[in-house]
């Protein structure tokens, strides 16, 4: 699928179709918190939206944070800055999060995180993978 | 012979880009092929052999929610907007809630009746509320959860690590660590938990009422819901909590009264 270049939206309008997701969540989120008043079960499908929100905004290449992430930067500097700084983000922070997946694991046998990683690590293979298109494509 | 080799090269030309979609959508056409045949394979695995995935989606299952009460860290998160505390608040009780640093689950009264004895409240003398010393009738059969000494009595003791006279609900059974702990009677597994105190912790409910409480495991093998006969492997001896060494801390109760289990122990 290409885009034409004129059809490409601004930074300004991508970031702001990009927040619509994160936007909906928390709004969600705050509706169900507030009918939790009347029942009890609502908190857990707020509570259940908002952690969903916030891990979307982690930024992690494949998630929407890393697409805010990557517009800034782009808007700031120029895209091809902003390819590399959400590549480093990403792979320092997929460290990070791989250890504290093992630590949670190790220490607590807590292996939610651990199961989330596999999901999380395919999705950013494909992205590194598909930004070179000489190797898959 | 001159005009074969033009024609040859117009469609060459004409042909080149039309090589080049049928490469990607070569590609497309692989990927789609290969996604379908793992659909496939999947379905069938699952169709075919029903055994086999429960096998593996129960260990699935185990692995992602064994020890974390998601619905406890999420209601805790989703009552963000409308509690008074703030952020701070809603994030430690999250965070009890997933680690249970304070107080075991609120899964059931004598847990947190448990808890509330443990940080300090136990009055002299007379016998703290929900306790009785007499025997009962259980009404079923029961099995020791394991061979063992009875190192701390049922009753007022000097609590080993608070070095204060404490209220001890239950009995403590030596044991090495690794000892299997086997269910005292037929039920289903109540909670499986972990707390600050307790360590890794199981609860069992039996018929007529009646309830077992097995803390300090190493770990615990058996799932919250599971149905268990009398004498059924449950969990591992270990010295998790506030221990002073391996050793099988047992609780009894009926309806929220604790019971002395040294009757049906020793």
């Amino acid at each position: 699928m290409c885009i034409r270049d004129r059809e490409r939206l601004s930074y300004g309008r991508e970031a702001l179709c990009v927040l619509a997701g994160p936007l909906v969540n928390v709004t969600i989120s705050w509706l169900l918190s507030m009918a939790g008043a009347w029942r009890e079960e609502l908190y857990l499908f707020a509570g259940a939206q908002l952690v969903l929100g916030v891990f979307n905004l982690l930024p992690l290449s494949a998630l929407d944070g890393g697409r805010l992430l990557w517009i800034g930067v782009a808007w700031l500097t120029d895209p091809f800055l902003a390819d590399k700084v959400c590549r480093a983000v990403t792979l320092v922070l997929l460290m990070g999060l791989a250890a504290l997946s093992l630590g949670l694991w190790m220490l607590h046998r807590m292996g939610f995180l651990l199961v989330g990683m596999v999901g999380i690590i395919c999705c950013t293979v494909r992205e590194f993978a598909l930004a070179n298109p000489g190797r898959t494509g | 012979m001159t005009e074969h080799p033009r024609t040859y090269e117009r469609r060459d030309r004409e042909r080149r880009p039309e090589n080049n979609m049928s490469k990607r959508e070569r590609r497309r056409l692989v990927r789609l092929s290969v996604s379908g045949i793992l659909l496939v394979l999947v379905v069938a695995v699952k169709l075919l052999m029903p055994d086999l995935t429960d096998i593996y989606r129960d260990k699935l299952l185990r692995l992602i929610g064994e020890n974390t009460d998601f619905a406890e860290a999420f209601s805790a998160v989703g009552k963000a907007f409308s509690k008074e505390g703030g952020i701070r608040d809603t994030l430690e009780d999250a965070y009890i809630a997933v680690f249970g640093e304070k107080e075991p689950e609120e899964a059931a009264s004598p847990e947190q009746t448990a808890a509330t004895v443990f940080s300090g409240v136990y009055t002299p003398e007379s016998l703290p509320e929900h306790t009785e010393l007499a025997q009962r009738v259980l009404g079923f059969a029961y099995a020791l959860p394991l061979r063992g000494a009875v190192t701390s009595d049922f009753g007022y003791r000097l609590h080993p690590v608070a070095g204060e006279e404490r209220f001890h609900y239950g009995v403590d059974l030596e044991a090495e660590e690794g000892e299997i702990i086997h269910s005292f009677a037929d039920g289903t597994v109540g909670v499986v938990a972990r707390s600050s105190q307790l360590g890794n912790y199981l609860t069992v409910n039996h018929p007529g009422g009646f309830s077992t409480l097995y803390a300090h495991c190493r770990c615990v093998t058996a799932s919250a819901g599971q149905t268990v006969r009398c004498g059924d492997v449950l969990a591992e001896v270990g010295q998790t909590g506030v221990a002073t060494g391996p050793h099988l801390h047992f609780e009894l109760y009926h309806d929220q009264v604790y019971i002395n289990p040294i009757y049906y122990v020793a």
